[in-house]
């Protein structure tokens, strides 16, 4: 008769997995393991003796079995305390990257678990560390997303920590593999939202925008609510970045816009910049809407900006003006006002100007600033950036969903939506094309 | 697990402060308390690692104090301790001499509601918003406030105290220079008394700074005429001639590929 007490089923564990032949069979017998409650149970527990099963283990090379442990034990109310910080982080700077790929949902466990921790003992800034380890070493590269990546970021959030996500955000997601990660479509949204919204605390706006952009034009047969909170907030992104709104790709999901021009952001937005006093009436009348959705902080950036676009529209009429005459344009009548914004300007580089004591302004060209390392560092980049699209572009060309749609668009003289002209140009009558061989 | 949108953090100064100010808030008395009894327990993991921020101050590795202040803040335990200030207080001045305020913001807004009231939290606030709007002669005078504070008798750490006066004195310094490089591009003339304003020194230091840089002054009209500040330009690149020559050649190669 098999075991019921958890201590014993604990000890057939250990005995299993430190006599295992492979890896596989390791990862095979701990997820097969029926029936599943009595085995979270007993990865909870300690052993028969009473001793720690963690003590017997090495993170390295018994990965998979501390991954379980450490799950059961985060998931389970009873048996043994939930893990500490310190072992946790321990794990996730040490653990065998390979070895815990074999188990994806198991990873994503931990990670959930981790972050739920930190907030049941009100420190979610405890959770940063575990989980950034645990999201930089899992994957092959940075360039693929995981489940970690959402969680990641909701947890710098959630401890007010934007800046450690940084690390993580500057490198782009250009890879999925569901066998890696047990992603779903949320995963993808949340980790972009969330990581605009951290882009955008830290008033990075250029990297806050794509990342937006990237959640609203995310492919799929209706809107998500999500996408339409990125929207608003990609919106008053590029009002505050740059003082006008860009179009979104043509592969947005059409419904997102019909549904934002429904909300008083739309209103907000074609205000902008000029009629200060409509945007002020739009942020007062709907302040509760905005507040519950939290993005008076950005209303008020953007209302806050909107005199320097004003300004800046100014530079491409005049070649000078003066303070008082700027001060009309822009509708601002302190004097010291519109000095404290053209510095501003300046030193942000949005336009080029002297002011002179007399209170005349003198507009110009921004001179060239660079120098030719950066000249050779952007052509470096743009090198690395051509031969990662060639390859991108290869990958999918031979994919079979591209060449199945491919070859019934050429057959139904069709050309479907969003097609890369330049990749369908390429295939021959015979489809040669795609293999490269010139007729 | 997350199954819902998560609510958007706070992104303005007043959210920021709301959501503080929603904390359960305990009085100055509870911080005076628990530093009488915090003694008792021995040094805690902020006591620990400050040695580390005092050494990287000492060599001017900024980015250094910023990296280990960041770590500490992110692996310590326990929120409510005063010795928390002992990391804080120098990361925020780190940030303000590197020119980064929205880091330093949340450093700032992740403090207890107990230590958002202390005196040297509310004038780093307070140094860290006019910092931001450019609030020139108010820097410099809640830059004064501060040391004077940190100068104290009773100030309740004196290695802080030490730590502190020199990073705001290398921010003042730094502030004031990018300030003057900044007056250099913005302004073909202006009067002493603005000047004096911007950079919060007196006449006779500006005039002896401006005649360094080039710049003339009309003393009848007391107008100042700053000279575009010219970046002292690093003509050595991080390319030696062979290494460009090898770049040249590689990128000739993948054109012909």
């Amino acid at each position: 008769m098999a075991p019921t007490d958890p201590t014993q089923v604990m000890d057939t564990i250990l005995q299993q997995v430190t006599t295992a032949d492979s890896l596989i069979a390791v990862a095979n017998f701990l997820k097969n393991m029926n029936p599943k409650d009595l085995r979270e149970a007993a990865l909870a527990s300690p052993l028969s003796t009473g001793q720690d099963p963690l003590l017997l283990l090495s993170i390295p090379q018994n990965t998979l079995t501390v991954l379980y442990i450490l799950t059961a034990r985060l998931g389970v109310n009873n048996g043994q305390a939930a893990p500490t910080f310190e072992t946790l982080e321990n794990f996730c700077r040490t653990f065998d990257p390979e070895q815990a790929r074999l188990s994806p949902d198991r990873v994503t466990l931990l990670a959930k678990g981790i972050q739920r921790l930190a907030v049941s003992t009100n420190n979610p800034r405890s959770a940063i560390l575990p989980l950034h380890f645990l999201v930089t070493r899992y994957a092959p590269d940075p360039s693929y997303l995981t489940t970690i990546h959402p969680i990641f970021t909701v947890t710098c959030l959630q401890a007010t920590h934007p800046s450690a996500a940084l690390p993580v955000l500057n490198n782009p997601i250009t890879s999925i593999d569901t066998n890696l990660s047990d992603l779903t479509y949320n995963d993808n949204l949340i980790y972009h939202y969330t990581g605009g919204v951290a882009l955008a605390m830290l008033k990075r706006w250029a990297e806050a925008e794509e990342f937006f952009e990237i959640c609203v034009s995310a492919p799929g047969a209706v809107p998500a609510a999500l996408q339409l909170e990125a929207l608003k907030k990609l919106k008053l992104v590029q009002l505050i970045a740059k003082g006008k709104t860009a179009p979104l790709p043509k592969y947005t999901n059409q419904l997102l816009l019909r549904h934002f021009k429904a909300t008083p952001y739309h209103q907000f937005v074609n205000a902008y910049p000029h009629n200060v006093e409509a945007l002020r009436e739009i942020l007062s009348k709907e302040r509760n809407l905005f507040q519950s959705e939290k993005n008076v902080g950005l209303l008020r950036q953007a209302l806050d900006r909107a005199p320097r676009w004003a300004l800046k529209k100014l530079t491409a009429t005049y070649l000078s003006l003066n303070l008082a005459d700027i001060g009309k344009a822009v509708r601002i009548s302190d004097e010291g006002e519109v000095r404290a914004l053209l510095l501003d300007m300046i030193e942000s580089g949005d336009i080029s100007a002297a002011i002179s004591a007399d209170g005349s302004v003198t507009f110009s060209d921004p001179p060239p600033q660079f120098t030719r390392a950066q000249v050779d560092e952007v052509l470096k980049n743009v090198q690395e950036q051509s031969e990662l699209l060639d390859y991108l572009e290869k990958e999918m060309a031979r994919s079979k969903d591209f060449l199945s749609k491919a070859i019934k668009g050429r057959d139904d003289t069709v050309g479907f939506i969003g097609a890369d002209e330049d990749v369908f140009s390429q295939i021959a009558p015979h489809g040669a094309g795609i293999w490269g061989i010139d007729d | 697990m997350v199954l819902a949108p998560p609510t958007p953090p706070p992104l303005s100064t007043t959210e920021i402060q709301d959501a503080a100010r929603g904390e359960n808030s305990s009085s100055q008395t509870a911080i005076a308390q628990e530093t009488q009894t915090s003694g008792n327990n021995g040094p805690d993991t902020y006591h620990l690692r400050f040695p580390f921020i005092v050494e990287a101050v000492s060599a001017s590795d900024y980015p250094k104090v910023i990296q280990i202040a960041e770590e500490v803040d992110l692996t310590a335990v326990g929120n409510n301790q005063t010795s928390r200030l002992l990391i804080i207080a120098p990361l925020v001045l780190a940030y303000l001499i590197l020119d980064q305020s929205p880091p330093a913001r949340y450093a700032l807004a992740r403090l207890s509601e107990s230590h958002a009231t202390h005196p040297l939290s509310k004038l780093l606030a307070t140094l860290l918003n006019v910092t931001t709007n450019r609030n020139h002669s108010k820097v410099y005078a809640t830059a004064a406030t501060l040391v004077e504070l940190i100068s104290q008798p009773g100030f309740f750490d004196q290695d802080l105290a030490m730590v502190l006066t020199k990073l705001t004195t290398v921010f003042i310094e730094r502030f004031r220079l990018r300030t003057f490089e900044l007056l250099s591009r913005a302004y073909n003339s202006l009067t002493m008394a603005q000047a004096e304003n911007y950079l919060g020194v007196p006449s006779e230091t500006i005039l002896a700074e401006a005649s360094k840089n080039g710049w003339e002054y009309d003393s009848t009209s007391q107008i100042l005429k700053p000279r575009a500040f010219s970046q002292k330009s690093n003509n050595t690149t991080n390319f030696s001639s062979l290494s460009t020559f090898a770049f040249v050649a590689d990128s000739v190669g993948r054109l012909e590929a």
